[in-house]
């Protein structure tokens, strides 16, 4: 599913060239090629789906995870702004553990990330067995531990999962070799 | 060049330009090591983003386009691991966190065994 994903916009890549170089009316400018980009991208994308079923589902995953992401950047930053520019400062700093459901290294790569550019919330360290996340949140939303558990667990951490769950095929979770959930699984049976 | 990409362009670079102010701003008020830094990599990764969009609207053609969105990209991916890795070394070398932290999940055989690389 990964290498499809490469694969598609490689390809919308080619096209919206093609598109550029053979149509006259197309001008030279950004916007066009921006748009060229884009109409390729859905005719690429429909086509594959035919073949794939759930290829079209993973799009669409993709595009709300960058939807949310893309909403928390600009809301971080102007609460940011907010607290910078007001003469008090009333932060609620805290160190929070926050158990993690995602154990695949490029996973938790990508949501200490994410979570690092979305509200308040700065990535301190990863436990050694991959399994809690501390993190720094200038703002403890809820005013409990518990509530902001909850809210990582809801927001980023919930459409990541279903990317991940989706983009896993089975052939690629044996060729992988470590990383996912079953794949460890499997190692850890083959060693005993 | 249109004059409407002009406007549109100026007002990115005057709204990125901003938002650097603000961050460093920022970086003087905010109490501690940790707020300080999670303040910094919000903004200013928001106002280089800002500006590259300025240059693509200004330019207006394809190659720059190209050029902004691996900058965007790179900037984007390198930005926030570059504070973690930060974050991480405050730990291990124990700068002290503001008195009205709430430490209660981060006690202090925890930090230690966050400390414990070997």
């Amino acid at each position: 599913m990964r290498i499809l994903f490469v694969i598609h916009l490689l390809a919308s890549f080619y096209a919206s060239y093609w598109i550029l170089e053979k149509v006259s009316f197309a001008s030279d400018t950004a916007g066009s090629a921006v748009v060229a980009f884009f109409l390729s991208f859905t005719v690429i994308w429909f086509l594959l789906s035919v073949f794939r079923r759930r290829y079209f589902k993973l799009v669409i995953q993709l595009m709300r995870l960058f939807k949310f992401f893309i909403k928390d950047f600009i809301r971080a930053n102007v609460r940011l702004t907010k607290e910078i520019v007001t003469p008090k400062i009333n932060l609620q700093p805290a160190v929070v553990k926050v158990p993690l459901s995602l154990h695949s290294d490029t996973s938790i790569m990508v949501l200490t990330n994410m979570s690092n550019l979305t509200p308040g919330t700065l990535v301190v360290g990863v436990s050694d067995d991959k399994r809690y996340l501390f993190v720094h949140t200038i703002y403890l939303n809820g005013g409990t531990l518990e509530g902001f558990k909850s809210y990582m667990k809801e927001g980023l951490e919930k459409r990541l999962l279903d990317v991940t769950a989706l983009s896993a095929s089975p052939e690629s979770v044996g060729a992988s070799g470590g990383g996912d959930n079953e794949s460890i699984k499997k190692i850890k049976k083959t060693k005993e | 060049m249109s004059n409407v990409t002009l406007v549109i362009s100026a007002s990115f670079v005057l709204l990125g330009s901003l938002i650097m102010l603000v961050s460093a701003i920022g970086l003087l008020r905010l109490p501690d090591f940790y707020s300080r830094l999670s303040a910094v990599t919000k903004n200013s990764t928001l106002a280089v983003l800002m500006i590259v969009i300025a240059a693509v609207f200004y330019f207006n053609n394809i190659e720059v386009l190209l050029k902004g969105l691996g900058i965007m990209f790179f900037i984007a991916l390198t930005s926030p691991t570059s504070a973690y890795v930060m974050a991480k070394a405050a730990i291990h070398i124990k700068v002290p966190f503001w008195h009205r932290t709430n430490l209660n999940d981060f006690k202090n055989d925890e930090a230690e065994k966050l400390n414990d690389d070997k």
